[in-house]
């Protein structure tokens, strides 16, 4: 492994660094990470890249019972589309979101919104844009698992979408889900203090 | 270079230090045991106590720590967070505590577990993890009944880590709510997970009480452990240096004068004998003289005469480590001053190669002397560094491939400093040679592991190059090294097996979107490549090597995924475990 391909040329360090509002050093860990997790490469350009196994690799992830959901999610937000594969800048931007919102130096990446954005992702599975109340049920499923049986989430599901859906008209869109997550602090549930 | 001193200083030195009674007695006691080869495990107690010393001082450290958080509310980790950012840590933390009160979880936040943690934030989510309970209850107007779910999220394999419960709340909009925990959970495992950070931490944990390389602990630092290291840097300085100038000045006159006895003798079994005896006991001292504690392993393939030693290099120490267990011939550059002087004293007791510098340049001279002493069975084995001597980097050049070209047994050497108790590398672009050596003498101790390994011989079919390779590969794995490249001719490593296979499949199902094949492969005519016949693919690739244009593996387009599995491998081992299932998929 030459020096040259483990490590970051600073001109992209620093284009990073100013788009995503993530300082210098936490880009540098975050590539450390990056490739740790990446086991391909392309051979043309030298670039890693990151594939849905790689993240699956990720022990903890495994566990999680939400782990594959937000890894479509990680992939979505990152706009891979078809090529199904992440490279750094989108590893970057999608963990940028989870960056403190500093009030003093908004950015673009790490708004509020954008933090909803990738929590809505991870419920809209067909980009619908939507959340329907299915879509609910299965999120729900796969965090309460068999234990609990299926009129039970039936009613739980009813009972969110009715809450949430303003318009009834069955759907939660976006606007419908940020204002329901208002009185949720998403900034702190959201963030890691230690990507500054 | 060094500075020759005067004999002048010498005299004074010697003088001074004898009249210090201790450090005299000690003196001579410890060339008795040199001289014997004996060895009183003294050292080896000594690094013992040092080490109980050094985990108490990181239990101080640890401690203080703690506190230093507790006020400050400084994360552990400090090269990570900008300073600018700590103000607003603080009111993110306090925000923390309220949330936690207004939403009325049970629990409070373990703390204790965050010390073993890199990053405090981090331990505050995961103590968040491990805490937020949640119940999953229906509405009170249509049933009492409470239902309890756990789900067990046992996280890490390891013992320090509780088993972590995770419940599910039901309460209309706040399913969402817990959602968002399980992404906090999820996105926290990619950036980081368990065991990098505790491999990592352990690192960054014990300090051994040397400024040098305390740079991050200064902070942590409180007034017990500044009595102790004071009382470290008194006795380094006013006990341990006085005594191991001594010992090597005492040993460099013993190697001169040994020498010169020994080169009285004519050349035969006798001589080789003493020169043995002399060698072992004069580096035995020199290396007591920087307390060196060095552990030999498998020594049955201890280097014999008509062949190479070749180690990685490392400190310009290694030499001297070697050579207290075991007799080699050096090779190098003559130079003038002190080391002119060593190295004359060395030839006159055995033969060893030393080339002007003109000659250097000339590498099938220096190949010709080096066939020359190999084949002759009564000179000694040639100690050889292929990757460079901190003294002149520019002669081993010529060796990379020179050494392995000959055609002798080569003898490989693993070597690995434990850096703990005094770093032996010499970064010469920042120290000079004085600079470096006060260093070593001031250090607590150098600790080397030596890994004698089998034998090797170059392979009928294989060149110089991919030998070295072979033989560096070896010592890297023993010695727990990272396998660097020695020779900047050496850029493609070989991708392993099993990808190759795969790559294979891949190949094959592309061969037959790409051509109409049939006719050109040697098997049965009429029927597309299946993903079985792997070994028969590479006959049929073989046989018609431009089918689809892809001469090697190579050349296989971007998409088709090679892992070069040795790129990959970082310094920091990571566990690697393959996913034997998928994520539980919820059932339907």
């Amino acid at each position: 492994m030459g020096a040259s391909t483990s490590s970051l040329p600073a001109g992209e360090l620093d284009r990073i660094s100013i788009e995503s509002g993530l300082s210098k050093q936490s880009v540098l860990t975050l590539y450390k990470r990056f490739l740790q997790l990446s086991t391909h490469r392309e051979r043309d350009s030298g670039q890693y890249f990151l594939t849905k196994e790689d993240f699956l690799n990720i022990e903890e992830l495994r566990l999680n019972p939400l782990g594959v959901r937000i890894i479509d999610a990680f992939f979505a937000d990152a706009e891979v589309g078809e090529r199904e594969k992440v490279y750094f800048y989108d590893f970057v931007k999608v963990l940028s979101h989870f960056r403190p919102i500093n009030k003093n130096k908004p950015h673009l990446w790490n708004t509020r919104e954008a933090k909803l954005r990738f929590a809505f992702t991870m419920y809209d599975l067909n980009k619908s844009e939507t959340i329907t109340k299915d879509e609910f049920k299965n999120i729900l499923q796969m965090m309460i698992g068999a234990n609990v049986s299926d009129e039970q989430v039936n009613s739980i599901a009813d009972r969110t979408m009715r809450e949430a859906d303003k318009d009834n008209d069955g759907y939660i869109t976006f606007q419908e889900f940020c204002h329901a997550m208002e009185k949720t602090d998403i900034e702190q549930k959201m963030s890691f203090h230690f990507l500054a | 270079r060094m500075v020759p001193s005067p004999l002048a200083e010498h005299a004074i030195l010697l003088a001074s230090t004898f009249l210090f009674p201790p450090v005299a007695f000690v003196v001579v006691i410890v060339i008795l045991l040199a001289t014997l080869g004996k060895s009183l495990g003294l050292r080896e107690r000594y690094v013992a106590t040092l080490i109980y010393i050094f985990e108490w001082g990181a239990g101080q450290i640890k401690t203080t720590a703690k506190l230093k958080r507790k006020e400050s509310l400084m994360p552990l980790d400090v090269p990570i967070i900008d300073s600018d950012e700590e103000e607003e840590e603080e009111e993110e933390e306090v925000d923390e505590d309220e949330n936690e009160r207004r939403t009325a979880r049970s629990d409070g936040y373990e703390s204790s577990s965050g010390l073993s943690r890199r990053r405090r934030n981090s331990a505050n989510s995961v103590s968040s993890r491990a805490s937020s309970v949640c119940s999953l209850r229906r509405r009170h107007g249509s049933g009492n009944n409470i239902i309890m779910r756990d789900t067990q999220l046992i996280l890490d394999d390891e013992d320090d880590l509780p088993i972590e419960t995770m419940h599910v709340n039901s309460r209309g909009w706040a399913v969402i709510g817990d959602s968002v925990d399980f992404i906090k959970n999820g996105i926290e495992a990619i950036i980081e997970d368990e065991v990098t950070s505790r491999f990592e931490a352990e690192q960054l944990m014990t300090w051994n009480m040397l400024t040098r390389t305390s740079t991050r602990f200064f902070q942590f630092v409180n007034w017990k452990l500044t009595v102790l290291y004071m009382a470290g840097f008194v006795f380094r300085y006013a006990f341990l240096l006085p005594m191991r100038i001594t010992l090597f000045v005492i040993g460099l006159v013993f190697m001169l004068v040994s020498t010169a006895v020994v080169g009285i003798f004519p050349d035969g079994a006798l001589k080789k004998t003493l020169n043995h005896k002399a060698m072992l006991t004069c580096h035995r001292i020199l290396s007591r003289s920087i307390s060196a504690v060095v552990y030999f392993h498998d020594e049955q393939y201890k280097a014999s005469n008509c062949g190479i030693a070749v180690a990685n290099h490392t400190s310009p120490m290694d030499v001297m480590v070697l050579s207290t267990d075991n007799v080699y011939a050096l090779i190098g550059q003559s130079h003038g001053g002190l080391l002119g002087l060593m190295q004359r004293a060395l030839s006159r007791a055995s033969s060893h190669i030393w080339f002007e510098r003109s000659e250097a340049k000339d590498r099938l001279a220096v190949s010709n002397k080096l066939k020359d002493h190999v084949s002759d069975p009564e000179k000694l084995p040639i100690l050889i560094f292929p990757e460079g001597t901190c003294i002149n980097n520019t002669s081993v050049m010529m060796f990379k491939k020179g050494s392995f070209e000959i055609g002798s047994t080569i003898y490989p050497i693993a070597m690995k400093y434990d850096s703990r108790f005094g770093d032996p590398f010499w970064n010469s672009s920042e120290q000079s040679w004085g600079e470096y050596i006060l260093r070593m003498m001031t250090s607590w101790a150098i600790i080397c592991h030596v890994w004698y390994l089998p034998p090797m011989t170059k392979l009928e079919n294989e060149d110089a190059v991919d030998f070295a390779n072979r033989v560096k590969k070896v010592i890297a794995a023993r010695g727990g090294l990272v396998d660097l490249e020695w020779d900047g001719m050496l850029k493609r490593c070989k991708v392993p097996p099993k990808m190759v296979a795969k790559q294979q499949e891949k190949y094959a199902n592309r061969l037959s979107r790409y051509t109409s094949t049939c006719e050109h492969l040697t098997r049965t005519p009429g029927s597309a490549p299946t993903l079985n016949d792997e070994a028969e693919d590479d006959e049929g690739i073989a046989a018609s090597p431009t089918i689809s244009g892809y001469n090697s593996l190579e050349e296989l387009p971007e998409d088709v995924a090679i892992t070069d599995e040795e790129d990959n491998v970082p310094p920091v081992p990571r566990s690697r475990s393959r996913p034997v299932s998928r994520v539980v998929e919820a059932p339907n």
